[in-house]
């Protein structure tokens, strides 16, 4: 570009010549300096932290007591039954999650589309749960799945299903069941709102070419209205994911990993582990578990994206 | 808006449109029991709250003022308001200026920058809490409304930058230009020029942000200790442990907690709608 500026001064290169004259780098740094320095103190500077401080052993908050082990929390963690518990809730609640939500999601979104009478009430109701924050929504549902003034048990009480209360979050069959629950029943809304923003980008003379060979509503569905929303449901999956994984306020609030250990995930385990067991070291390996979990998901956005393209 | 209809098919049938609309509003109450029940709960007496009846003899009010005392809800309000404000604030400011330096005054190394910032989007704050802590240990600011105000704004920069590098892009390099030849400052042609145009910009980002912050947990429980800094979510839970028979009165907190937000949907719902759906597919 420099040489082809330097033989032909065309009004571009000199537009760009000047502006290049009057905008130094210094005033662009200048500009990106307040979110550089912030971001790198509490983001970027905490990733490397967290990387390296899962290669020591580290009790308490004196960094002198730091010693370099290695691998050793890893390894420690992949012979730790309570680990691999967690681990394996958590794939379970982030696919769990991912589905039913983007299956309600989606399958709302085309209800809503219909503007059928009701069809806007419904869709201000369903976003009310997403303005929660997840401590009021999993207080919420730790009240109506309690045993003794349970809403459910109320419910099916009343109904004649059930003649004791049945205690939903102290059975380790049911606790993490109750949080997918309450989880789906919080964000349903959101992956609604989304898909509902897709479906009004989806090419109309697409739909009328369809219309015209005589397809239904299956096959208009299928062939014109999915696959033009795959942009959209790879990012709502995506969002679903990283929420999954990171997974951590509502299931502190409902059961704190219990009973027994039934309904303990990544988070709630890292953060047993680093405040109330002072183990740093083994906390941050956790915790760049769950950063590469995240990573591998996005990048596997990507891939994915470009493979349909 | 027929356009949209159509493109899944408006049912033209009567009948169709009569049991859609029938599982609409079916579909409506049951997502709205859960809320109505913790509605119920909040007005109910204490010995109420353990009986099989879903409503109240009759509603106790009186149970608003006294979750307002005992949870110490002014105090909770005051600081969660000044840190959702304080930090949405501090992150929009450093947000366009990032972005207007990523699309109009681009240097070297800007590119890259931009791509680092956005790991931010893909690395959850929870797995940061244990470097997060030590950190504001050193830095003075464990158990400071300013420290958790400045972790807020450290996790709300690269959505902000995005979704305000995004509207930047659309505003074309000529308007700068011929501000740039009148002598206009870089800092006025910011603020005075484009700021105004990026208005619904600002306003995706300050309701992603005002969401985020205001509900926010992890971070809060990690960095604040004293309850005299605690923001609603976590003074609500904190008192959880104190008060754990008195489910009418958390019922009643948790309402109240939730009243400013519903407030702004209400008023501005379809800002609300547009603000969550850019700002999740500009991600």
């Amino acid at each position: 570009m420099s040489v082809q500026s330097a033989s032909v001064p065309s009004p571009i290169s000199m537009v760009r010549r000047r502006e290049r004259r009057t905008t130094p780098a210094i005033v662009g740094i200048g500009f990106v300096a307040p979110t550089v320095v912030i971001f790198a103190g509490f983001v970027a500077v905490p990733i490397v932290a967290v990387f390296l401080t899962s290669f020591t052993r580290w009790t308490g908050f004196d960094i002198g007591a730091i010693s370099w082990i290695g691998f050793q929390n890893y390894a420690d963690l992949l012979r730790d039954p309570i680990f691999l518990r967690a681990f394996a809730h958590t794939l379970i609640f982030t696919i769990a999650t991912t589905v039913l939500l983007n299956a309600a999601g989606f399958g709302l979104a085309l209800l809503v589309n219909t503007h059928v009478p009701g069809a806007h009430f419904l869709k201000a109701v369903l976003f009310l749960p997403v303005l929660l924050s997840p401590v009021i929504v999993g207080l919420m549902w730790s009240g109506l799945l309690r045993g003794v003034g349970g809403g459910l048990n109320q419910l099916l009480e009343f109904a004649g299903i059930i003649h004791q209360p049945v205690f939903w979050l102290g059975d380790k069959r049911f606790a993490l069941a109750a949080i997918i629950l309450a989880t789906v029943w919080q964000f349903a809304g959101y992956d609604m709102i989304l898909y509902y923003a897709g479906l009004q980008n989806v090419p109309h003379n697409l739909l009328e070419a369809a219309e015209l060979d005589g397809a239904g509503y299956g096959r208009k569905l299928r062939h014109v209205v999915i696959p033009s929303l795959y942009h959209v449901m790879s990012v709502v999956v995506l969002l679903n994911v990283i929420g999954g994984l990171r997974i951590f306020d509502i299931v502190y609030v409902m059961t704190r990993g219990g009973p027994n250990r039934s309904s303990e995930v990544l988070a709630t385990y890292m953060y047993e582990q680093g405040f109330q067991l002072n183990a740093m070291g083994i906390a941050s390996a956790i915790a760049v578990i769950i950063v590469l979990l995240a990573v591998v998901a996005s990048a596997l956005r990507i891939r994915i994206l470009r493979h349909v393209d | 808006m027929s356009i949209s209809a159509e493109a899944t098919g408006i049912p033209r049938h009567p009948l169709t449109r009569a049991s859609l609309s029938a599982g609409a509003v079916v579909l409506a109450v049951v997502v709205l029991a859960p809320v109505v029940w913790v509605l119920s709960l909040s007005l109910k007496t204490p010995r109420e709250t353990l009986s099989p009846g879903m409503f109240p003899a009759s509603p106790q009010f009186g149970n608003y003022p006294t979750a307002w005392v005992q949870f110490g809800l002014g105090q909770l309000f005051l600081n969660s308001g000044v840190i959702t404000v304080a930090s949405v604030a501090l992150t929009i400011v450093a947000a366009m200026c990032a972005a207007y330096a990523f699309t109009k005054v681009r240097f070297r190394g800007s590119e890259t920058l931009f791509s680092v910032l956005l790991l931010g989007v893909v690395v959850p704050p929870s797995a940061l809490v244990v470097p997060l802590l030590i950190q504001m240990r050193y830095l003075g600011l464990y158990d400071t409304r300013l420290g958790l105000t400045l972790a807020y704004v450290a996790f709300g920069l690269p959505i902000a930058t995005l979704v305000f590098r995004g509207f930047f892009v659309s505003i074309p390099h000529e308007i700068i230009e011929a501000a740039r030849l009148d002598g206009c400052s870089e800092n006025r042609i910011l603020w005075r020029i484009l700021a105004p145009l990026a208005r619904g910009a600002i306003a995706t980002v300050t309701i992603l942000l005002f969401l985020a912050n205001w509900n926010e947990f992890i971070l809060a429980l990690v960095l604040l200790r004293d309850n005299a800094s605690f923001t609603l979510p976590l003074g609500i839970n904190a008192q959880l442990g104190q008060y754990t028979s008195a489910y009418q009165l958390i019922a009643a907190a948790s309402i109240i907690a939730s009243l400013p937000i519903f407030a702004i949907y209400l008023a501005l719902q379809g800002h609300f709608e547009r603000g969550v759906t850019e700002g999740a597919l500009k991600a």
